[in-house]
């Protein structure tokens, strides 16, 4: 670092243009750490496992062809069971909606009755027997709901009196020992509802809710005129599954089919703003970096014209073109870190703006560290070529007089 | 300690070939001032750039302090010119960013010199020229004729073989020449050669012997040894 004393006092004695680059730096490390933050929480949440097994799962809604309660109970158990008979079909169940889907309910749970224990709200499932088996739950502790335990509810008419919840919803009630809530009462909707099972994993419709991983399973064949069927494939055949499951299920005269989607579909679905967000991000970033690397690239081009004269000097007074090339990079690499550190400084106070109006978590250190290498190493890119043309610079130009 | 042997230097294009320095012998010896004079045009800069390892020629040989520098790599020769040769520019070419102190320790960097060691050749270099005092100072806050100063103790900071002198007194008014002129002497009876280009004879006539270049062929005119008496 022997020409790190020349170097400040040179950019000390003339600082605008220094001041602009560490500026641009500082404005783009700033923008860059929380896009790249708010990326990474939103990739997050594209990826986060449901719960279900959703490389075999496919989902449609239809209708039943009777207004009467009995007749509606029969006509969807006679449709399950047609479908389960299908040879591609490993499991169907019938739910009120399904995670990451467009539509679903929420219910306030507590350990009491009151209104002071409702304290909170959870995402709330129904299916019969067959639900935990064709969403390929993980039941963890506990067993699931029995044929003979499955009620059958028209619009939520049934009184059902236990649950299946999810991990999360365990432990957010025995955060020590989450097994124990197995065989308890708890109040769903001021309901008492005695826990019979924990499943490992099962996210409500809302990825981002506070409440995301809480979920109940409660055993109920829910039915109303458009019902929803959750259909698990056999391995590898879904798509024969999914024209096997249409075909079956259009043999009945006025049969409606809506929304025949596999997970993948309604996962894509569920994130097009997110995903679309993500992009626009990614192109902020390239843009910026783009503007970043042309900025330092112009400024140290520039510097090398202005300088050419003197780089001729120093070369004729003994430096070699490695002295010249050490000399242009360590230069950048002090504006470009000065840049930063000012930048990590805008980006913690961006960040705690962000933190209070959007309730994000605050960004980690790691982000700050590796964009600041990012920004370095394209600092040091964009010199690369101004450098090199600094180390092309004649030791005669020192004799010439212009 | 200066020997060039059938020294010669062409410039070509695609179709022309221009001789900017007939084949020509020249030596200087350890202690020697020699002033280099000619008109516009002649090849003195050439002349000035291939003896300080500025430019490369294209034949015969040339020997710096008993060192062959025919067909050196560039980073040899920067370091031969660090070691060997002190510059003094017609314009001075300082630094103006950097104080006096920062402009004459600038050579010194690309040594091996330790801080304190720098820090030593810096003072004394500036105590011989008579600007210790103001070594935190900018070159804009100088006349030309200190700048010009402080360009020579940049030169005899690194203890030289000899110095270079690119019309020294070139952008001075005379009293400031007459000052740098005798500062050079001062330097010179120390035992420190010189080689001065100029175009002015009657500062050539100072030095011990005069090479006169016209039309790109070297002859030496006469050696004033009185002169400088």
């Amino acid at each position: 670092m022997k020409d790190l004393k020349p170097i400040l006092s040179t950019l000390w004695r003339s600082k605008s243009a220094p001041l602009l680059l560490i500026l641009q730096i500082a404005v783009t490390f700033t923008i860059l750490v929380n896009a790249v933050y708010l990326i990474i929480q939103k990739e997050a949440l594209l990826i986060e496992p449901s719960g279900l097994d959703e490389e075999v799962i496919f989902t449609l809604h239809t209708n039943v062809q009777s207004s009467e309660a009995e007749e509606m109970i029969a006509l969807v158990k006679q449709d399950l069971r047609d479908v389960r008979a299908l040879p591609s079909v490993e499991n169907v169940t019938v739910m009120n909606s399904f995670p990451l889907s467009d539509w679903g309910s929420y219910a306030p749970t507590g350990l009491g009755p009151t209104e002071e224990d409702m304290n909170i709200y959870t995402g709330y499932f129904t299916g019969d027997e067959h639900a935990i088996a064709a969403m390929g739950l993980e039941l963890i502790a506990g067993e699931g709901p029995s044929e003979a335990e499955v009620q059958d509810s028209i619009d939520f008419s049934a009184d059902a009196t236990q649950a299946v919840v999810s991990k999360g919803f365990a432990e957010l009630y025995y955060p020590d020992d989450w097994r124990a809530i197995l065989g308890t009462t708890v109040y769903l909707n001021y309901e008492p509802f005695i826990v019979k099972g924990i499943v490992k994993d099962l996210k409500s419709v809302w990825p981002g809710w506070y409440s995301h991983a809480n979920t109940v399973l409660i055993p109920l064949r829910h039915i109303s005129s458009n019902y929803k069927m959750l259909i698990r494939s056999r391995p590898g055949e879904l798509e024969q599954a999914k024209q096997q499951v249409v075909r079956e299920l259009m043999k009945t005269p006025g049969r409606q089919l809506d929304k025949v989607m596999d997970y993948q579909q309604i996962r894509a679905d569920k994130f097009k703003s997110e995903t679309a967000a993500i992009k626009t991000l990614y192109w902020v970033i390239v843009g910026l970096v783009l503007l970043t690397l042309l900025g330092i690239f112009g400024q140290a081009r520039f510097t090398v014209v202005k300088r050419r004269k003197q780089i001729g000097t120093r070369r004729a007074l003994g430096a070699s073109r490695t002295d010249i090339l050490r000399y242009c990079m360590t230069e950048n690499a002090i504006v470009t870190s000065v840049g930063i550190v000012v930048g990590v400084i805008c980006a913690l106070l961006a960040n705690v703006q962000l933190v209070n109006h959007f309730d994000m978590a605050p960004v980690p250190v790691v982000y700050l560290l590796q964009v600041a290498g990012v920004i370095l190493i394209v600092g040091q890119l964009a010199v690369c070529q101004p450098a090199w043309m600094a180390t092309r610079v004649s030791p005669a130009l020192a004799t010439r007089s212009v | 300690m200066l020997k060039m042997s059938k020294l010669a230097k062409a410039y070509y294009t695609d179709t022309v070939k221009t001789q900017a320095l007939q084949p020509f012998d020249l030596e200087v010896k350890q202690g020697e001032f020699v002033a280099v004079i000619g008109p516009s045009g002649s090849g003195k800069t050439t002349f000035l750039n291939i003896a300080g390892l500025l430019e490369d020629y294209c034949e015969g040989q040339y020997t710096l302090d008993g060192k062959d520098v025919t067909g050196l790599s560039d980073k040899q020769k920067s370091r031969l010119r660090n070691e060997k040769i002190g510059f003094i520019f017609q314009g001075f070419n300082l630094i103006p960013e950097l104080n006096l102190f920062d402009n004459v320790e600038m050579p010194l960097r690309y040594r091996s010199f330790s801080a304190s060691e720098r820090k030593q050749r810096v003072m004394d270099a500036l105590q011989q020229v008579g600007l210790a005092s103001r070594k935190d100072h900018y070159p804009q806050q100088l006349s030309g004729g200190q700048q010009q100063r402080v360009a020579i103790a940049r030169a005899l900071a690194g203890s030289p073989a000899f110095l270079l002198a690119d019309e020294p007194t070139g952008n001075l008014d005379s009293k400031m020449a007459d000052g740098i002129m005798s500062l050079l002497k001062d330097i010179n009876a120390k035992g420190t050669s010189i080689l001065m280009v100029t175009h002015d004879t009657e500062q050539a006539s100072q030095a011990q012997r005069i090479i006169e270049i016209r039309d790109g062929v070297l002859s030496e005119r006469h050696a004033p040894e009185q002169a400088i008496a």
